[in-house]
């Protein structure tokens, strides 16, 4: 029983010398992987305009907007729930999804992006990018 | 003739530090609860109905927010199966080892936080902060392979969406085995802890008849006595190639309940070691008719809290007739009841967490 | 008149007793090390948990982080409910740290070196008295009522439970540690701290009565309300225990109360077992400042065994500790003082000083 209450107190205090598990963002920022999910993008030299992207979408965030006489979606980010269908199901692969997740607003009305908008590159991320480095019980985990 | 006893209604509301968005209704005397009655209904989000007016296809993600921040893959595996199996569709072999990966490493996710909670209710912030920070590390395995943390939305009709990345085998294999040498860590802190021994062994004893009486399932129904895992009884994707076992536990209390899901991490760390070693070549989608036939199923998958059920009924349209969701947290839920009559008032945060309820699953 | 007084300011009796009220077992010591020791648990509770704490705020490692949370604690309103008993609601705030720093006033924490050639304690104290042990242990005992008095006033449910909790637990828990010091003052003979600190010039408390350590320890642990003895300060289920009802200020003062507590705790317990301020020659130091340095390491490293207990072990239920106390505590306290008399009654001088000299 001594044992048992001991044992505790030794592990954390060894622990105490172990790295810090803490990334700080916003100077730094942990690594979003190739295939992160946030806004998706739009490459209007791709898009015909069938469709299937309004079709598929779960939570209505995408609607046909017409500019300059053809079809492009508009992006309501409000309620995009980031499943990424509408990327899957694109024929023609003009809607990629990219690792801008920082979407939030003052204003609803600046929620809804405009194709024009929705084709901009994303926003490069705001601090430092780390990953994790090493993996070290004694040590304790790295991010570098 | 006694004198009546007056008993004191406390309400733990639907906000509050333990209870998460549950509301119990307490009858206490003293110190004593004598009564408790749970009040679920703050988190009903409609998803049976809402699931009725989208397509077969848009359904995967509404269907998955049942309870997709604690154990995605088990909440939403069961809705293509059922898919399948009123269609008649043979997954192809790489996407059900992709899917069986990918639910364990979401097992274990889940099992982290569930360990986390039961110590936050013990008042144990350091085993709290340990499990986060390992949570975080399968996460991030779970991103590289889908995209998304949480909201993985991975399985599809007819196979999975995505397949493995480059780097993914060895950096699965070297987080893996980190997690199992801090298993060690967590079982010298928290599970040879003797103040954590006194705090819950012996309360909350749900016998095994008991339990099968009321219908418990998941690791509750296994840290009970009772050897019952659908992966074992109902083999489902490859599970019935996989070697692994079942720990079944003999005291029947909360201090099982969390012993439970540690033994059930390891087993999940060996099962995602197979599988990756085990992986097929081939596709990862099947060819898919556009509408499904009339008729109805159901499929049984386990997920980390339960037995997750889904039965289906389709009218040969494109949305579903009736969609059901038997979520295992409701099933576990008339345990609240049962094991909270007089036991001090100290003692039910510590009941009520060790059953791992999620309240979005109870109310779906 | 104007230069007798400058006469007395500037006259060495009065600097010697600015510098001890003020400075050094004073006002200036009890509140850097109370900003120090909370500074120094949510730093070493982060490490523990493998994170960092906090960071921003100040020259390095968030030093100021505890003087911003007591800026803005002192600026938010003071509400005192309107069924409220005002004078007990309002005293008791005001009560708690001075309790606490009234409490280490008794306690000697070094050789005094600048003697003056009169008569005084030679040490570092601000009232220096034959029966210290004993005063500490009645100011100690006071604590409990402070804590029923504020629970009452506040005319809240939730108070009021939670502060009868935590009188039972603080007085059910005073019983070990005073027969465990009482297994010291047999060993000495003299209720002083002064002389128990110096009796331990060859060999600690700690090794000759190891059993009194560790029951002195727990229940000191339990007097003070830390984990896992946390009942009367935070449970979870009633919401925040006796001091509920308290915001802005009053909430500041009676959370350092807390540290002031540990602060008479931790040099209580240097001085009785672990030594007081004896210890290996520093090198670069005057044998004088080494007292002084070996007193600060000690207690340094008593209230960082006290605050890694917060981080290792669960909350204990009521009737747990309550059984715990009763069960186990006070028969080890009583074998203690068994053991004692048992040493004393065959002349063992060697653990017994009271006999040696």
């Amino acid at each position: 029983m001594v044992l048992s209450i001991l044992r505790p107190y030794f592990l954390a205090f060894w622990h105490i010398f172990k790295r810090t598990f803490t990334v700080k963002v916003p100077y730094e920022v942990p690594k979003p992987s190739e295939r992160y999910r946030g806004r998706p993008m739009l490459h209007m030299d791709r898009c015909i305009g069938c469709g299937v992207c309004v079709y598929v979408c779960p939570n209505k965030a995408l609607t046909l907007v017409t500019v300059d006489g053809k079809k492009y979606p508009q992006f309501n980010a409000g309620r995009c729930c980031f499943c990424s269908l509408c990327a899957d199901h694109c024929p023609r692969a003009a809607l990629t999804m990219t690792y801008e997740y920082e979407l939030s607003s003052y204003t609803k009305d600046d929620l809804i992006y405009p194709p024009s908008r929705l084709s901009l590159p994303p926003k490069p991320l705001p601090g430092r990018v780390v990953t994790v480095k090493t993996y070290d019980v004694r040590r304790g985990v790295a991010h570098g | 003739m006694g004198s009546k006893v007056e008993a004191m209604t406390l309400s733990m509301g639907p906000q509050h530090p333990i209870t998460g968005h549950f509301r119990f209704i307490l009858e206490i005397d003293g110190d004593i609860v004598l009564k408790l009655e749970p009040d679920i209904g703050y988190t009903h989000r409609g998803i049976e109905k809402v699931a009725e007016y989208r397509t077969y296809i848009q359904n995967l993600p509404v269907v998955e927010r049942v309870n997709s921040y604690c154990d995605s893959m088990g909440t939403l595996l069961g809705y293509p199966r059922v898919l399948e199996e009123l269609m008649g569709i043979e997954v192809p072999e790489r996407a059900k080892y992709l899917r069986v990966i990918a639910a364990e490493l979401n097992r274990i996710a889940s099992h982290l936080y569930a360990i986390c909670l039961v110590a936050i209710s013990t008042g144990f912030e350091t085993m709290l902060m340990w499990t986060i920070n390992d949570r975080e590390l399968i996460l991030d395995l779970l991103e590289m392979l889908t995209g998304q943390r949480i909201t993985l939305t991975y399985p599809t009709v007819g196979g999975v969406r995505y397949d493995l990345p480059q780097a993914f085998k060895e950096e699965a294999l070297k987080r893996l085995s980190y997690l199992e040498r801090r298993l060690e860590d967590y079982r010298k802190m928290m599970l040879e802890n003797h103040t954590f021994k006194m705090r819950t062994q012996g309360v909350g004893v749900l016998k095994p008849s008991d339990a099968i009486r009321l219908g418990i399932v998941g690791p509750n129904l296994r840290a009970s006595g009772v050897k019952a895992d659908v992966r074992k009884d109902e083999p489902y994707e490859v599970y019935d190639r996989m070697d692994f076992e079942i720990p079944v536990l003999k005291n029947w209390d909360c201090y099982d309940r969390a012993l439970i899901r540690a033994l059930e991490i390891e087993q999940s760390i060996r099962i995602v070691k197979q599988a990756l070693k085990e992986l097929p070549e081939g596709p990862i989608r099947a060819r898919i008719p556009p509408l499904p036939p009339k008729g109805e199923a159901y499929s049984r998958v386990e997920a980390a809290r339960g037995e997750f059920g889904y039965y289906l009924v389709s009218d040969g349209k494109d949305k579903p007739y009736r969609l059901r969701i038997v979520s295992p947290s409701f099933r576990n839920l008339i345990a609240l009841p049962f094991l909270c009559r007089n036991v001090p008032l100290a003692d039910v945060p510590i009941i009520y967490i060790s059953l791992d309820l999620i309240p979005l699953d109870v109310d779906r | 008149m104007l230069m007798d007084i400058l006469a007395f300011l500037t006259s060495p009796r009065f600097i010697e007793a600015f510098l001890r009220v003020i400075v050094f077992p004073g006002t200036l010591f009890t509140l850097l090390y109370a900003i120090l020791a909370v500074w120094g648990e949510r730093k070493l509770h982060a490490r523990v948990h493998l994170r960092i704490g906090p960071l921003h705020i100040g020259p390095i490692m968030g030093l100021f982080q505890v003087i911003a949370d007591f800026v803005k604690l002192v600026q938010k309103e003071i509400i005192v409910p309107r069924a409220a008993h005002r004078f007990i609601y309002n005293f008791v705030p005001l009560a708690a740290p001075i309790l606490a720093a009234m409490s280490f006033a008794f306690i000697p924490c070094a050789p005094y070196p600048f003697y003056y050639g009169r008569p005084g304690p030679p040490y570092w104290v601000i009232y220096y008295t034959d029966l210290s042990l004993l005063v500490v242990l009645a100011l100690f005992s006071l604590r409990p009522l402070l804590m029923i008095g504020a629970g009452w006033a506040s005319n809240n449910k939730y108070s009021t439970l939670g502060a009868l909790r935590a009188a039972l637990q603080l007085f059910a828990y005073e019983v070990p540690l005073i027969i465990a010091l009482a297994g010291i003052v047999i060993a000495v003979g003299t209720f002083d701290l002064a002389r128990i600190a110096e009796s331990q010039l060859v060999v600690w408390f700690i090794l000759t009565q190891p059993l009194g350590f560790i029951v002195a320890l727990i229940a000191m642990m339990a007097e003070l309300g830390r984990r896992p003895f946390d009942i009367p300060l935070a449970e979870q289920e009633v919401v925040f225990g006796w001091p509920t009802e308290y915001t802005g200020a009053q909430f500041a003062l009676v959370m350092m109360s807390e540290y002031l507590d540990l602060c008479a705790v931790s040099a209580l317990i240097t001085i009785l077992y672990l030594g007081g301020w004896y210890g290996p020659v520093v090198p670069f130091l005057p044998p004088q400042a080494s007292y002084v340095f070996w007193f600060l390491f000690k207690v340094a490293v008593l209230t960082i065994i006290i605050m890694l207990g917060r981080a290792v072990f669960p909350r204990l239920r009521i009737d747990q500790l309550l059984k715990a106390g009763w069960t186990w505590l006070i028969p080890l306290a009583l074998l203690q003082v068994i053991i004692v008399l048992l040493e004393v009654d065959a002349n063992m001088s060697w653990c017994i000083p009271a006999i040696a000299g």
